[in-house]
């Protein structure tokens, strides 16, 4: 069964009709702003990884590389204000003062200070000027949701329109993506039955596939586990931080269930190929106040 | 959702407002770049009946077609008259009449006339014919002011010639003696060919009847020939002038050779002579009962487009003569250019990102690098711009070993940068390619620009996605370069600036357009060619 292509979301109408009439200009900079959205969702207690420390000038630096060289998982390096991916370092300490992590494996103390000071530069930062660092617990992936790849971290996206879940995804790392789950870096996008959480169809390079590219596995294989919860925090995220059109990431952590990590303002719409489902007939059939008037 | 619609109409329609009425109602014209060099000539003629009874009667004689002159699109402006067209003496006359007409009176003749010079080479042994074809009878003649029996001009034609009855000697002493012998001075009056001779002074039109009588003395058909000389001088308004100018035309060897003696023109005639009429005549004769004035005005369409340009720059109704005020603040009509143009090349860049779907680095990026291939032109520009990016590129892995902090990291790219700059443009000089060397301020600036979101995009999205980028600001600064650069485009908007305007109405249009981009239309393709039943199995 194929769509007919004007239900297709293009960016142009994404923008013009849903991003900028039902995202507020204030509350998209506190989604932007990694640190002011966690206070936000920390105030009506929706889970999130541990927040290890923060950087916001250069004389935080050393104690923050002490902090997560004794940090005995993972940790997650990400700017404060940075998007896409961009400046997210994921670094395991190895105990002797090295890390492992980064491009080439394994990062010395200099190395991880130098990309601190990189990130403090504000050079992923969306904005100009000086950028924060932002340090967080490595989510430790819950084994339901590495039944397609052992190895990398997927994560969900959850689209929420008008405070409500829509549609969702679930991004998997392979190979040709070096374990993140960043889809126009090779990751694999699964749709996921809104009721069950279960994996329907996926894509891969904008083609449809039904397994795994790396381990050959079904795609139905995978079932997100805690998938009620998952909506539950999608939702309460958007109420906390109320845009009207958002990306909700969430990850599942083997023994906290699952963490919000951050809300997106501009949500890609590669979700479409994932769940072959255009969204505009999803989109206005609800009435939503959004539909094609501000809300 | 309508606001923009109405607000784009709304601009659209005043811009179009503006434009018709410059063009109906100020009688407008942009001038144009042809691809031959030409004119547009117009001969405005205002009158003013003082006995409104009788009718009003004027003749005009119309450039005439040859082998060097072409005469296209010819119109006639004429409320209250008519016209026909006859032929006498080998001149197309245009005799107007009106009659019943009360107050002042126009009649405007316009035509494109496109001239070539030419040169003739005179036989060097032919002697002078015994007769002469009956139909050059009349150029034989002896006339009131071209007294050829006269015994003082046959004397003296025969002084000149010696004996030596060759033609081409013959023609080159008479005019050797009207150009050199005869002194110029411009009289009002008509001078006749035997008070020339008797003086040794005339105006152009005495010497040219004493060329004329000369020559006819001796049995070679000879006429005056007259016109307009349009202007050599560059930069000039459209020129406005009254006074005509007559040079001679000798029958040698089958042909009508030219001679100016005045300008010192040898069996040849330049381009900017536009013929109008033969024989010793007026160009206009009318009736005695009115109030007569003429104008020519002359505007040059060469083929040179800073011609055109500056013609139209200084055209009286452009508006709030913009480019004549700015002048004055020695702003320069290249940059004005630049500047008026560098709205539509946005435009274009708007186009590609949101009818196509083109991402180049930056915003505008490609409109300002559209900008800076201006002075190398696009092939140069474009290998300049690769050669000296990419490079700087692979400078990169270098420097990122060294481990130093980030903006003077860049500073150091942008040193080297310059450093392979000035390196190929010694290079170029040598080897003879200079317009690759053209560099200046503003290129110098896109290109640091364009270096730092180069280098900033290996860091974060690593080469391969840079790379393409950067294809794609190449191919959207192309683009937008060929369309900026668009020698009828430049000219529409130097001559009609209130098309700025519209480009804000297109613009509203673009923003308020929700369909989808073109690499969308590919990149989601699976969804509405096949559905998920037919998958393309396992990858690996």
């Amino acid at each position: 069964m194929s769509h007919p292509w004007k239900e297709i979301l293009g960016l142009n109408a994404r923008n013009r009709r849903f991003v900028y009439p039902s995202n507020d200009r204030h509350t998209i900079r506190i989604a932007n702003d990694k640190l002011m959205a966690r206070a936000r969702l920390e105030q009506v207690g929706i889970p999130m990884p541990i927040l290890l420390g923060r950087v916001v000038t250069l004389f935080e630096i050393k104690s923050t590389l002490a902090r997560i060289s004794n940090w005995e998982n993972g940790v997650v390096v990400k700017p404060n204000w940075g998007s896409g991916g961009r400046g997210i370092l994921f670094l395991t300490s190895d105990g002797n003062g090295g890390f492992v992590g980064g491009r080439k494996g394994t990062m010395t103390s200099c190395e991880v200070d130098r990309h601190l000071r990189t990130v403090l530069s504000g050079e992923y930062s969306l904005r100009s000027g000086m950028d924060k660092v932002v340090i967080e617990d490595r989510v430790r992936s819950h084994p339901d949701i590495l039944a397609l790849n052992e190895d990398g971290a997927p994560d969900i996206r959850v689209l929420c329109v008008g405070g409500n879940p829509l549609l969702a995804m679930a991004r998997v790392p392979t190979r040709r993506s070096c374990g993140k789950a960043n889809l126009h870096q090779g990751a694999i996008g699964v749709g996921l039955d809104m009721q069950s959480g279960q994996g329907l169809t996926a894509t891969w390079k904008n083609r449809f596939i039904d397994r795994h590219p790396d381990t050959g596995l079904p795609i139905k294989d995978l079932r997100i586990p805690h998938w009620e919860e998952v909506l539950k925090i999608a939702k309460a995220t958007c109420a906390a931080v109320p845009l009207g059109y958002a990306g909700v990431d969430i990850m599942v952590d083997r023994e906290k269930g699952p963490l919000v990590l951050e809300i997106n303002a501009r949500p890609g719409l590669a979700i479409q190929l994932a769940n072959s489902c255009p969204l505009r007939p999803l989109l206005e059939v609800e009435k939503h106040p959004l539909n094609g008037v501000s809300a | 959702m309508k606001g923009p619609f109405l607000a784009a109409l709304v601009l659209f329609a005043i811009t179009a407002a503006i434009v018709v009425y410059k063009v109906y109602a100020l009688d407008y014209h942009m001038a144009m770049i042809d691809e031959e060099p030409g004119h547009y000539v117009r001969l405005v003629m205002t009158m003013t009946s003082k006995s409104p009874d009788s009718p009003i009667n004027v003749h005009v004689t119309l450039p005439l077609e040859d082998e060097r002159q072409t005469i296209r699109k010819e119109i006639y402006r004429e409320e209250g008259f008519v016209h026909d067209i006859e032929w006498e003496d080998g001149n197309r006359i245009a005799n107007f009449r009106g009659e019943n007409l009360k107050g002042e009176q126009s009649i405007t003749y316009s035509f494109r006339a496109q001239t070539s010079s030419m040169k003739f080479n005179l036989p060097e042994a032919t002697i002078i014919p015994a007769t002469s074809p009956s139909n050059l009878k009349r150029w034989l003649e002896t006339e009131e002011y071209i007294e050829s029996d006269d015994p003082a001009i046959l004397a003296k034609s025969e002084e000149l010639m010696k004996g030596d009855r060759r033609i081409k000697h013959a023609v080159t002493v008479f005019y050797d003696f009207v150009s050199s012998g005869v002194a110029y001075k411009p009289y009002k009056g008509k001078t006749s060919a035997v008070t020339a001779l008797k003086l040794r002074e005339a105006s152009c039109n005495g010497k040219n009847r004493l060329l004329v009588a000369l020559c006819r003395s001796q049995g070679i058909p000879a006429r005056v020939a007259g016109g307009l000389v349009l202007s050599k001088k560059k930069r000039e308004e459209a020129i406005t002038k009254k006074t005509t100018h007559s040079w001679t035309e000798i029958y040698i060897n089958g042909q009508w050779v030219p001679f100016c003696p005045t300008n010192g023109y040898f069996a040849e005639i330049p381009a900017h002579y536009l013929e109008l009429y033969k024989g010793d005549r007026a160009f206009i004769i009318r009736t005695k009962n009115i109030d007569f004035d003429y104008r020519w005005k002359v505007s040059e369409r060469r083929s040179s487009e800073e011609e055109v340009l500056y013609t139209n720059a200084t055209n009286y109704f452009n508006i709030l003569r913009l480019w004549a005020t700015l002048e004055q603040a020695s702003i320069s009509l290249n940059l004005l250019v630049i500047i008026l143009t560098i709205p539509i090349g946005a435009t274009v860049v708007a186009f590609a990102r949101n009818v196509i779907g083109l991402v180049p680095f930056g915003t505008f990026m490609p409109a300002l690098i559209a900008v800076a291939f201006r002075d190398t032109g696009l092939a140069w520009g474009v290998i300049l711009f690769t050669i000296t990016i990419l490079s700087c590129g692979l400078f990169w892995p270098l420097l990122e070993k060294a481990g130093i902090l980030h903006v003077p990291r860049m500073a150091i790219i942008l040193t080297l940068e310059v450093m392979i700059i000035v390196g190929i443009a010694l290079v170029a000089i040598n080897f003879g390619y200079k317009r690759a060397a053209a560099i200046s301020l503003f290129p110098l600036a896109v290109l640091t620009l364009t270096t730092e979101r180069f280098v900033i995009s290996i860091i974060e999205e690593g080469w391969s996605p840079t790379l393409q980028r950067f294809a794609v600001s190449l191919l959207v600064a192309t683009a937008a370069y060929l369309v900026m650069r668009w020698t009828f485009l430049e000219n529409l908007i130097i001559a009609y600036p209130e098309l700025l305007l519209s480009v804000i109405g297109v613009n509203l249009l673009l923003g308020s357009w929700t369909g989808l981009r073109l690499t969308e239309f590919i990149r989601f393709r699976s969804l509405y060619l096949r559905g998920p039943n037919e998958m393309s199995g396992q990858e690996t």
